[in-house]
């Protein structure tokens, strides 16, 4: 049996996620808390005792003031299947029933009554009068069947309505004896009236929405109200016997607002569901019956089988009769089956579809079932359900055709079968005056042709640009001619070698596949002129990343004689002077024109060392004098040296001319 | 493209606090500790249906605000301030906002440096796309198109259209998605978008296979699908050039709970995760984006000469110089030093004379020493660091340097003695001579 899956217990599963998440980082602390995620693992079948303990809920139960604090512990109490002593509570039921005595809001007497109907399995409790209770909470009632919270509430709401029904239902089950039947009607009416207030969203599903009253109240939204009201049209039903008027259809509609709400993750909204779908599953006005068709997805190679169920919102089995109304491939008309009755099992909960595996191939089915439930009047179900299955299986591509073809005559240059067993690539060749060509039969399970969703051509240039190109259908095949002459702008006039990649693939075929085929060698005119040839797209291979370091290259040093050379030059400019001091000892140069006296020695001392400061001013110009402090210097020396320049060198004339006369 | 044009127009140069004389310890932290974020949703259960990612921001000490799309007192500033860090915008089908928030204040939000998180789904609506074309990203045209992949898709009971992707071609970068990167194939099931290759602002960081397509599943096709293949962007990251970060995802459940937790097999392949990578992936790409990683600063950027710690203003050619720079990375509560082999510095007239990768000393402080080119001119100190998923660095100081003066050259050289010493020995022998022509008998 556990091969079957309602809808449910797909999601379910995903309950199951979120509890486990709430199980990380929640401990719930106040009362309410722990007593919804003890009614949520108790719907989801999840045993959780550590939250609280029986001796946990007495010590509650017997201190606490607060009704709405009793009333929780009340409520984990029956979760938790625990009991009770009488003389140990026997102070909390007296003040629960002064209370009642002494409170007109409705969540007050909620939550008293509420305690008291829990205490009441346990030890007898009598009320003191059950009728003015009644009273009480019919008072706040209006026209329509809304309910207010308190007498000088401004507006009403259809959830309070629920927490009323659901209070008047504890009060019969305390005091039934006290209610004569136009009371029970009264509540009966209230019931079914109450599912007018039903609003649809687009989908179908149907939904109790807030009222501005109840965001005063706890709020909690369109699931707390919806789940309320459900609630409290179950409680009153049942404690009371006979029928509750109420749609079948809006029953289903309101289970499907459950299932199809989804995990939110909080807690408060899991609650909400999940007490919803514990009240729909278990009741005694209308059990919604729900239709699975499991697998959704039937694989035909894992000879899998169809199992349509007929269950409660938690999953129970319901016996029922199935009749497969008609069975239409998806975006077809013509259905391919009609009016078959299902085999069942003994318990009629579990259907096989078995006839129609032979008639099935891959692809989407529409399955229309009629249900009929065999126990009448408890279950409420759709008639009519529209399933969509998909059913998969191995495609099959016995070969691929690739060819080059001829543009103006249409004749195959080149043809090449390629299989798909062996995987040899193909090396073609092509220029813009040729064809392209590949064609290729994809088979069904039951060899028909069978047309993927997914069947692209990919041609890449080396340069990594891609063209992508669908294969048709065309008679039998899946084809796909490519001219190239037409083509030859949309590849950029980017010759050289393309590889070919086949991709199929489809939501039924179990072995999608991609292929290289090979590759082609494109030969394509060079672009007309003003036309930029696209090259490729590659990034710079910098964009991210080091660069590759760089150094500056220095000039380099200009070429110098070697120290030896100069050094030997340096000797060679001397060897004149040498030559000259050698030439002045031969010539035994003497000194005796050198004044003797006076005035002229002086002044030829003067001459030289100006000449010699001069050139010495040089020596420093070379070392470390400017040009201006040099010809300043030499201005002042030149002026000097004229005066015994002159005298000396007149002197010097002097004393050789009368030589000169007497010869 | 548009956004790189808008992101040229608007964005101030990279903010850099250059010259904050102080230690990594006592960097200000310049952004807020506590970042205040405004979650956008069009329908409130997406604040429970995707807590979880919710719980680890709020544990990351974000401020989260919950609003509706169409809530009347929406506004992203207050008195020209802005009320927000970051926004985060999980409603694909929202087609207007209530009050003062609309495309242009979203874009300016970003354009401020602010981030954004960009969650589509299919049916995305106008306003959306409009929204992320100007952050340089195109979602298909198609609206009822969806990524497909019919080799890489997770297998599930309820996907019947081969649109749960288990995709695992994540950009390689430590910094957008941790060291660790993601450990399983992160679920999708969403639109697909493309990004300009042009654009280098945009970074795809989660690709489609090969082998995915984006169309509509119920249609048959009639040409070549608009984006297939890797070309496929499932979820991308923009980082404007005022360092706003925008991550923008095909897929509003690769954020769910329910996508967080989900146990899957990928088609074709025999091992099974026990839960998909989103948690990991949206986990780390959101620190990403709220710069918890690779938001860099550069500070104290300073250069001398060898043996002399003053700054000059010039530089002599051929000159010994050191430079120095300390860079820090911002962890979403301090500035932590900045450790990588690969920074380096240029030194720059019209194209670098000079490229060197920096030394660092572990502590944020990077180091490096040259000679200054033989060619005079107006040069820069140029640090353009620019890694994948980091803010970009670029920092430039200019400074001239002058060739040698002329009493800079070398004096006394040894292959010119000849020269000296012929000039001497001639003016030696002309003084001689004069004596001697003077004096002799």
């Amino acid at each position: 049996m556990d091969l079957i899956k309602s809808d449910f217990m797909l999601q379910l599963f995903e309950y199951r996620i979120a509890a486990a998440m709430i199980k990380k980082d929640l401990i719930a602390s106040i009362l309410e808390e722990k007593y919804q995620l003890l009614r949520s693992f108790q719907v989801l079948g999840i045993r959780r005792e550590e939250l609280i303990t029986c001796s946990e809920v007495e010590a509650v139960l017997m201190s606490s003031t607060s009704v709405k604090d009793l009333f929780y512990a009340s409520k984990c109490g029956e979760t938790l299947l625990c009991s009770f002593q009488e003389s140990a509570l026997k102070t909390t039921v007296s003040r629960l029933l002064s209370s009642l005595d002494n409170t007109e809001a409705l969540l007050d007497i909620h939550f008293s009554l509420g305690t008291l109907a829990f205490l009441k399995v346990q030890f007898p409790v009598a009320l003191n009068d059950p009728v003015s209770i009644f009273q009480k909470i019919k008072v706040l009632s209006a026209e329509d069947g809304s309910w207010k919270y308190n007498p000088d509430d401004a507006g009403t709401s259809a959830k309070a309505a629920g927490t009323a029904l659901e209070t008047m239902g504890d009060l019969i089950s305390l005091a039934g004896q006290a209610f004569d039947d136009a009371k029970i009607r009264y509540l009966k009416g209230v019931a079914s009236k109450l599912f007018e207030f039903l609003e649809k969203y687009d989908d179908g599903t149907q939904f109790i929405d807030e009222r501005p009253l109840d965001g005063l109240y706890g709020g909690g939204g369109p699931l707390a109200a919806t789940s309320q009201v459900v609630k409290g049209v179950a409680v009153v039903a049942s404690h009371t016997s006979g029928h509750i008027e109420v749609p079948a259809e809006r029953v289903i509609s309101v289970a499907k607002f459950f299932l199809t709400a989804g995990i939110h993750g909080s807690l408060l909204d899991m609650f909400h569901v999940l007490d919803g779908l514990g009240v729909l599953d278990k009741n005694r006005f209308l059990v919604p019956v729900i239709l699975s068709v499991r697998p959704s997805v039937l694989s035909l190679s894992a000879k899998e089988v169809f199992k349509i169920s007929t269950t409660t919102v938690l999953g129970s089995p319901v016996s029922a009769t199935i009749t497969l109304r008609k069975a239409v491939r998806a975006n077809e008309k013509e259905p391919f089956l009609l009016n078959q009755v299902l085999e069942s099992d003994e318990t009629k909960g579990v259907h096989n579809l078995n006839d129609i595996l032979n008639k099935l191939d891959i692809g989407s089915y529409d399955l229309t079932f009629k249900v009929k439930i065999l126990e009448e009047g408890r279950y409420a179900t759709e008639p009519i359900t529209i399933r969509r299955v998909l059913v998969t299986g191995v495609a099959s591509i016995p070969e691929v055709e690739v060819g080059v073809l001829d543009s103006d005559t249409g004749s195959t240059d080149y043809v090449k079968r390629w299989n798909p067993m062996s995987k040899e690539v193909v090396s073609l060749y092509a220029t813009h005056l040729q064809k392209l060509y590949f064609g290729l039969d994809i088979l069904s399970p039951r060899q028909e042709q069978f047309i993927p969703h997914q069947a692209f051509l990919k041609l890449k240039h080396e340069t990594k640009v891609e063209h992508l190109f669908l294969l048709k259908p065309s008679g039998k095949k899946l084809e796909l001619s490519l001219n190239l002459l037409g083509l030859v702008e949309k590849l950029n006039y980017l010759s050289g070698i393309y590889t070919i990649d086949l991709i199929v693939g489809d939501v039924a075929m179990e072995n999608p596949v991609m292929w290289n085929l090979g590759t082609v060698e494109l030969d394509l005119p060079e672009p007309p002129e003003g036309k930029v040839k696209l090259t490729s797209q590659a990034e710079s291979p910098f964009k991210y990343g080091p660069r590759p370091e760089i150094t500056h290259m220095f000039r380099p040093a200009e070429k110098r004689a070697p120290p030896t050379l100069s050094n030997t030059f340096l000797a060679l400019t001397l060897v004149p002077l040498l030559g000259f001091l050698v030439g002045l000892k031969l010539l035994n140069t003497n000194m005796k024109n050198f004044p003797s006296s006076g005035l002229p020695v002086l002044a030829a001392l003067l001459f030289h060392l100006g000449i010699g400061s001069i050139l010495g001013l040089y020596a420093l110009f070379w070392l470390k004098l400017n040009l201006f402090q040099t010809l300043k210097l030499l201005a002042l020396l030149g002026t000097v040296l004229t005066v015994p320049g002159y005298y000396i060198l007149s002197h010097l004339a002097d004393a050789s001319a009368p030589k000169v006369k007497s010869a | 493209m548009a956004m790189a044009g808008r992101a040229i127009q608007v964005s101030s140069i990279i903010v850099i606090l250059l010259g904050i004389a102080s230690g990594s310890l006592s960097l200000p932290p310049d952004r807020s500790l506590h970042p205040r974020i405004l979650v956008l949703v069009d329908d409130l259960t997406v604040k429970s249906s995707h807590s979880l990612f919710f719980a680890s921001l709020a544990d990351r000490g974000y401020r989260l605000e919950f609003k509706l799309t169409s809530d009347p007192s929406l506004a992203l500033t207050s008195y020209g301030e802005y009320l927000f860090d970051g926004l985060i915008l999980f409603a694909p089908a929202a087609e207007h906002f209530g009050g003062s928030v609309d495309i242009a204040s979203i874009l300016d939000f970003v354009d401020s440096g602010r981030d954004l998180i960009l969650a589509a789904d299919v049916g995305m609506s106008e306003t959306l796309r409009t929204i992320a074309n100007e952050c340089g990203v195109e979602f298909d045209e198609d609206s009822n198109a969806v990524v497909i992949d019919h080799l890489n898709f997770a297998e599930s009971e309820t996907d019947t259209e081969h649109s749960l992707i288990a995709a695992d071609t994540f950009v390689a970068s430590s910094a957008i998605l941790g060291e660790k990167g993601a450990e399983a194939p992160v679920l999708f099931q969403g639109i697909a978008h493309s990004v300009a290759p042009a654009n280098d602002l945009v970074i795809k960081v989660l690709s489609a296979s090969a082998s995915a397509y984006s169309a509509n599943p119920e249609v048959q096709l009639n040409g070549p699908p608009s984006l297939s293949g890797t070309s496929i962007s499932l979820v991308s990251v923009l980082q404007a050039r005022n360092n706003a970060r925008v991550l923008i995802s095909g897929s509003l459940s690769l954020f769910s709970n329910k996508f967080f937790v989900f146990p899957f097999k990928k088609f074709g392949s025999s091992t099974s995760f026990q839960r998909s990578g989103n948690q990991m992936f949206a986990e780390e790409i959101s620190k990403w984006v709220f710069h918890e990683r690779g938001h860099l600063k550069a500070v104290n950027v300073h250069h001398h000469k060898v043996g002399n710690l003053e700054e000059p203003s010039m530089y002599r050619i051929t000159d010994h110089i050191e430079y120095s720079v300390e860079i820090y990375e911002w962890t979403g509560k301090t500035w932590k030093p900045y450790v990588a082999d690969d920074v380096q510095v240029q030194f720059y007239m019209m194209s670098p004379y000079i490229l060197k990768t920096l030394n660092h000393n572990g502590q944020g402080l990077y180091t490096t020493s040259f000679q200054v080119p033989d060619v005079y001119g107006v040069f820069q100190f140029k640090l353009d660091y620019n890694r994948l998923g980091y803010t970009t660095l670029a920092i430039s100081k200019q400074i001239p340097v002058r060739p040698f003066r002329h009493n800079e050259y070398e004096r006394f050289i040894p292959a010119a003695y000849p020269y000296y010493s012929s000039s001497f020995s001639m003016m030696f022998g002309f003084f001689l001579f004069g004596v001697v022509f003077l004096y002799h008998k």
